[in-house]
């Protein structure tokens, strides 16, 4: 056997995908011809590391979340897909906005208020069209703030919003989940919300990091007064 | 008294049938992808758009492989549209046919390099150049050499022939020995200079 033919059967000796007889062949070729059997010590090492590239588990509510999202009939995303959502995220973490999320506590899961001294949220306006005799949406950024007492990657975050509120970036949907990072001390978390038709309502929010599970509700009151 | 004969839920149904093949459709959405996420969202897309076909998933004996051509023309038609929005380079397997005359001509002595490096670097290597071949090139090559699929299975859930599976890995494998060898090489190969 020549080297050249050798090296068309090379992968797939490698593999062992070669009929015996071939294989035979191929190993008296080897038994002689040091520069191919340096070829199949390279091949493996290749193969070797292809094996070792393995597939990490899915997140550990991988499978409830996609049944939930077939059965409702909406998809949500795990990832800050919308750069308006991911810049605003990245631009408030520095700012420290307080709700006071002790992740150490323990205990059973709570609710807290928004607006209790202790947990804040602040809200603000960005756009409000008053002028007009019909309510037309309106666009408003809620920041919501997590202490957190230490690191914790995977941390599913839900949101729920009240029927008359999207998040600008995801029409139609009332409850997305994420998954996210939190650092250490305050996160800060601002959403930009759209408010489609008059009404009060909260907005929920559910931290979970796989064995515990802290719930927020921050009131979203509607504030736009139509001009006379 | 006799009991009525219940029949579970749509969405019991549903569950039952297909939260068997989850992890091995994130498996396989993983290779497409390269993101856990994003894994996970395709998983999630897909089972959103069966839900209403329910009594078709019944009707499927082969259902892996069935949910895996579903998961993989998905892939392809969002990798497409994001193609189209310029979002990400679409994945040129298709078009890998007049390739093939270019990566049939590299010989063997392109492993020289290779076989002086040790495991760990390998390993390392491969992984760097695995993110720079598209999505079905990497994950064609991780599919059969690293999941251990069967190219009969492959050709099944990519609906093509089990020649064009042999030789795409073919093409793959000579490509990512190509770009394995270029980055072993210190200077790169020299450029042609035009003046």
């Amino acid at each position: 056997m020549s080297c050249d033919l050798f090296s068309k059967q090379l992968e797939h000796y490698a593999r062992g995908e070669l009929s015996p007889a071939m294989e035979q062949s191929l190993e008296m070729h080897l038994a002689e011809c040091s520069v191919c059997t340096g070829r199949l010590n390279a091949e493996r090492k290749l193969l070797d590391a292809l094996r070792s590239q393995a597939v990490p588990a899915p997140s550990f509510d991988f499978e409830s979340r996609v049944l939930t999202a077939a059965t409702r009939g909406t998809a949500t995303r795990r990832t800050w897909q919308h750069p308006m959502v991911g810049s605003a995220v990245a631009a408030v973490l520095a700012l420290g906005v307080f709700i006071g999320l002790q992740w150490q506590s323990g205990g059973q899961p709570q609710q807290a208020l928004v607006a209790d001294s202790a947990v804040v949220g602040e809200t603000t306006v960005v756009e409000a069209s008053a002028a007009l005799p019909e309510f037309e949406p309106r666009e408003q950024t809620v920041k919501l703030a997590f202490h957190s007492g230490r690191a914790l990657d995977d941390v599913t975050l839900t949101l729920e919003l009240p029927a008359n509120v999207e998040l600008a970036s995801y029409p139609g949907r009332q409850r997305l989940s994420w998954q996210v990072s939190l650092k250490e001390g305050d996160n800060v978390l601002a959403l930009p919300l759209k408010v489609l038709f008059p009404g009060d309502g909260a907005l929920v929010a559910h931290l979970n990091d796989g064995t515990r599970q802290k719930t927020f509700r921050a009131p979203i009151h509607d504030n736009t007064e139509p001009a006379s | 008294m006799s009991l009525l004969p219940f029949r579970p839920s749509k969405a019991k149904r549903f569950e039952q049938r297909v939260q068997p093949h989850f992890q091995s459709m994130y498996a396989f959405a993983f290779r497409l992808t390269g993101q856990r996420d994003d894994a996970e969202d395709l998983v999630q897309d897909v089972m959103v758009k069966l839900y209403p076909r329910l009594e078709e998933v019944e009707s499927v004996e082969q259902l892996r492989p069935w949910l895996n051509r579903v998961l993989y023309r998905h892939f392809i038609d969002q990798t497409r549209k994001k193609g189209r929005q310029g979002e990400v380079t679409v994945s040129s397997l298709a078009e890998a046919s007049d390739q093939e005359a270019f990566f049939d001509s590299f010989g063997a002595d392109t492993a020289d390099a290779l076989e002086c490096i040790s495991q760990e670097q390998m390993t390392d290597r491969v992984r760097q150049v695995l993110a720079r071949l598209t999505p079905d090139q990497r994950a064609l090559l991780l599919l059969h050499d690293a999941d251990g699929w069967r190219q009969e299975d492959i050709a099944q859930v990519l609906e093509v022939p089990v020649g064009t599976i042999k030789s795409r890995l073919h093409r793959c494998r000579a490509k990512l020995r190509e770009l394995l060898q270029k980055d072993l090489e210190p200077f790169g190969r020299p450029e042609r200079v035009d003046n």
